[in-house]
């Protein structure tokens, strides 16, 4: 097995930092007096910074150092937190992205741009000490007072590895006053056993300054958590000091030296090592989480499934054979298969939080490019979904988020005229129901206009004027290509484009939409997707000599269908169910098997939501667990069926698209009542 | 090839001598300090070091006195050398012998 590529692995953190970052900056447009948001994005940028410095994305360590410097000023009061600084951090944050996709193009004039928006988010305003709040009488009584303080520190074994600089961390410290460094070098190992990445020195600093013990602190802000900080102070020329001085001892559990209250001099004594090890905590840590790329949970995934397809033959031999021993086994198998499935099945769950996560931005810019004031709320971010679907929602759900708030919610204006709050909200919301995740997009806007939809079908020739149509058929309008209502096409929505690919991908995903709105309170749009895509529970029919597997998620029940009622109900296709007529479709027919139907034929009712079909089949097998196969791109557009799966036998099964079936049972219905 | 330039051998090392490939000057140190009876490291003057390097160099040091195989610099350390040094501290808590070693007796500027 190879090693990951560094540089691929620091995108990856990378990713994740900017993601981190972008949160703490959403999170302060609420609270600019926010300390713990200014720290956090401080932290974010410098480690950022110095990480990219390590592997050799000189461009972006460059540029993130403006804006970290930015964070520091009013981190330390000199400037305040701005909703101008934070847009311009957000602005700036987005090309340092692309400096990490593209380190090699030519980003300078961008940079410039952004960079000079940075500096008037900063410069532009007077000083005000926001974030200096916190520490007020700190940084007021000592401002003039001169301590000496003895640090010793050591940092974590992968800090160096880890993109902290600690020559850095102690330039730092002699930015503060004046400097004695002592490095600590016994606890470096003979070169047999040394770890070269590892950091194995600590050190003992004598500091002279006029700053606070938080000022020594905030040099060690990213590192804090995780190394090992004394910190005494052993001379203080003004009593002030001693009422603010914070805690000695930082992440420290047993005191590390014994107090001497004394300067060190070069030629005083070593320190004596710290007794625990700074890695133990880090690797104990590590080894909560392990980071697994993504394409080995596919290739486990298709693993899997091939033991499952092995194990439907392995079955399938026990059954026919009279050995014991042998069908002990296939069983015994067919267990621990089945575990591992479901195993493998949660580790590809994700939870929807981090698909969530990125919409706080585009409703952040969004509200300010329509000057509307949205709030955006979620719930069941903890809801899980498999990996493949969240990367697959992310764009729908972005289409249906921006037309949310450019068609549904209305200016500030526009609300208070209709006695609503100002700020119109925007709901996300995700909770599982049985085998599927229920995704919901709804605003309290407006909601949609009926007139204008059924206006713009019928000029569309999507529905014939004067068309009875219901409200759910006539809503499901929108998601035709090209159809769009939006008097004005904006850079936000109202090209038409986008809401039909919604309903492909969601469909694709063998998921629906159900939408519901009602004038001047909102609309609701739900997208109903499987929790998996990888392997489902199936039902295995047999039409004519073909075998189908239908997703078991969507059959509500099974009925006989006797040769008498079949030949009495030709023409017009429709089923009796508890009071209700319930259209079906004869598979024999559809798929023009060419063979004579069975003499009990079976009628399968599936369902998507609301509308419900019946499916006439020959025989019904059984349930099976189907290992999902794509489709040949030769076949990418036969919509009848969602893909194939291999049997126990070797042969290969259609799986059954419930989603088209159905409506293509709800048009053949619809037709017969057109026709009387 | 005299035995004598076996057992006493001296290397060049690469320009880059930082985190970014000090696993690489690891196995290049590691592999020529066995079996020799001295080795001398030649640091190229337009090295880009850092602290992992000097962690480095301490260790073999270490080693080498562990076995008796002779360790030294061809030359002083060079500015960058120095510069690494006095920042990190390590050059506050030299030894006689340390200064030797690193600065062969020279004057520091």
């Amino acid at each position: 097995m190879s090693m990951p590529d560094p540089v691929a692995v620091f995108r990856i953190e990378a990713a994740e930092l900017l993601e981190q970052i972008e949160t703490g900056l959403l999170d302060l447009t609420h609270r600019l007096n926010d300390k713990d948001q200014i720290d956090a994005v401080f932290r974010g940028l410098h480690t950022l910074k110095g990480s990219g410095a390590m592997f050799g994305f000189d461009a972006l360590a460059a540029f993130t150092h403006h804006c970290e410097t930015a964070f520091d000023r009013v981190r330390k009061g000199e400037k305040p937190a701005t909703s101008e600084l934070v847009a311009a951090v957000l602005a700036a944050q987005d090309h340092m992205r692309a400096l990490i996709e593209n380190p090699t193009d030519d980003h300078g004039e961008i940079g410039e741009r952004l960079l000079a928006q940075l500096r008037l988010a900063v410069e532009g305003d007077a000083p005000a000490p926001v974030a200096a709040s916190a520490a007020p009488v700190e940084t007021a009584a000592v401002a003039d007072d001169l301590h000496t303080f003895r640090i010793r520190f050591s940092l974590p074994l992968n800090s160096m590895v880890n993109g902290t600089n600690p020559l850095g961390l102690l330039d730092e410290l002699r930015d503060l006053g004046e400097c004695h460094v002592v490095a600590d070098t016994s606890a470096i190992p003979s070169l047999d056993v040394l770890v070269p990445t590892e950091l194995y020195v600590s050190w003992d600093v004598t500091l002279t300054t006029d700053q606070p013990r938080s000022a020594i602190d905030d040099v060690f802000i990213f590192v804090l958590d995780d190394m090992t900080l004394n910190v005494e102070t052993i001379a203080a020329e003004a009593p002030v000091v001693k009422a603010v001085a914070a805690p000695a001892v930082v992440a420290v559990p047993e005191p590390v030296v014994q107090p001497v209250p004394a300067p060190v001099a070069a030629a005083a004594p070593r320190p004596q090592p710290v007794p625990e090890p700074a890695g133990e905590k880090q690797q104990a840590k590590a080894a909560e989480n392990v980071r697994v790329p993504a394409e080995r949970l596919d290739e486990l995934m298709d693993r899997v499934g091939e033991l499952v397809i092995a194990q439907s033959r392995l079955r399938q031999l026990a059954s026919t054979s009279m050995d014991i021993q042998l069908r002990s086994v296939s069983e015994e198998i067919e267990r621990l298969s089945g575990e591992l499935r479901d195993t493998m099945m949660v580790l590809r769950m994700v939870p929807v939080g981090s698909l969530f996560g990125r919409f706080r931005r585009l409703v952040h810019d969004l509200a300010r490019e329509t000057g509307k004031i949205i709030e955006l709320e979620t719930e069941g971010e903890t809801t899980e979904v498999d990996k493949t679907v969240i990367e697959r929602l992310a764009d729908p759900l972005v289409h249906l988020v921006r037309n949310s708030i450019d068609h549904g919610l209305e200016t500030p204006e526009e609300r208070r005229a209709a006695g609503k709050e100002e700020a119109g909200k925007v709901l996300l919301s995700a909770r599982q129901a049985g085998g599927e995740v229920i995704i919901t997009i709804k605003d309290d806007g407006r909601g949609i206009n009926r007139e204008r939809v059924r206006a713009k079908a019928e000029s569309s020739g999507l529905m014939q004027p004067g068309q009875q149509i219901s409200d759910q058929d006539l809503l499901q309008m929108i998601f035709q290509p090209g159809f769009s209502t939006a008097a004005q096409v904006t850079n936000l929505s109202g090209r038409g484009v986008g809401m039909d690919v919604v309903k492909k991908t969601v469909e694709a995903l063998r998921g629906a939409i159900d939408i519901t709105s009602k004038p001047g309170q909102g609309s609701e749009v739900a997208l109903r997707i499987p929790l998996t895509l990888a392997i489902i529970d199936g039902l295995l029919v047999r039409v004519g000599e073909g075998r189908y597997v239908i997703p078991l998620s969507a059959v509500e029940e099974c009925l006989e269908l006797s040769l008498e009622e079949d030949l009495r109900s030709r023409g017009r296709s429709f089923i009796s169910l508890r009071d209700s007529l319930v259209p079906f479709l004869r598979l024999r027919d559809l798929f023009r098997t060419g063979t004579k139907p069975d003499t009990h034929q079976k009628v399968v009712v599936i369902s998507t939501g609301t509308e419900r079909v019946g499916m006439v089949v020959d025989q019904i097998i059984g349930d099976h667990q189907t290992v999902i196969k794509s489709m040949s791109k030769l076949h990418h557009d036969v919509a009848t069926f969602s893909g194939a799966t291999i049997l126990g036998d070797g042969s290969v099964a259609l799986i059954l698209d419930v989603a088209h079936l159905v409506a293509a049972g709800q048009q053949q219905e619809a037709h017969l009542r057109a026709a009387g | 090839m005299s035995e004598n330039s076996i057992l006493n051998f001296s290397i060049n090392l690469p320009s880059k001598l930082n985190i970014k490939n000090i696993s690489e000057v690891h196995n290049i140190i590691s592999t020529n300090i066995s079996s020799r009876k001295s080795l001398t490291i030649h640091i190229p003057d337009d090295s880009d070091v850092d602290l992992s390097f000097v962690q480095l160099i301490e260790s073999a040091r270490i080693r080498a006195k562990s076995s008796g195989v002779g360790f030294n610099l061809a030359e002083a350390a060079n500015a960058r050398l120095r510069d690494v040094l006095d920042r990190s501290g390590f050059a506050a808590a030299f030894s006689e012998e340390d200064e030797k070693f690193w600065f062969h007796g020279k004057a520091r500027q």
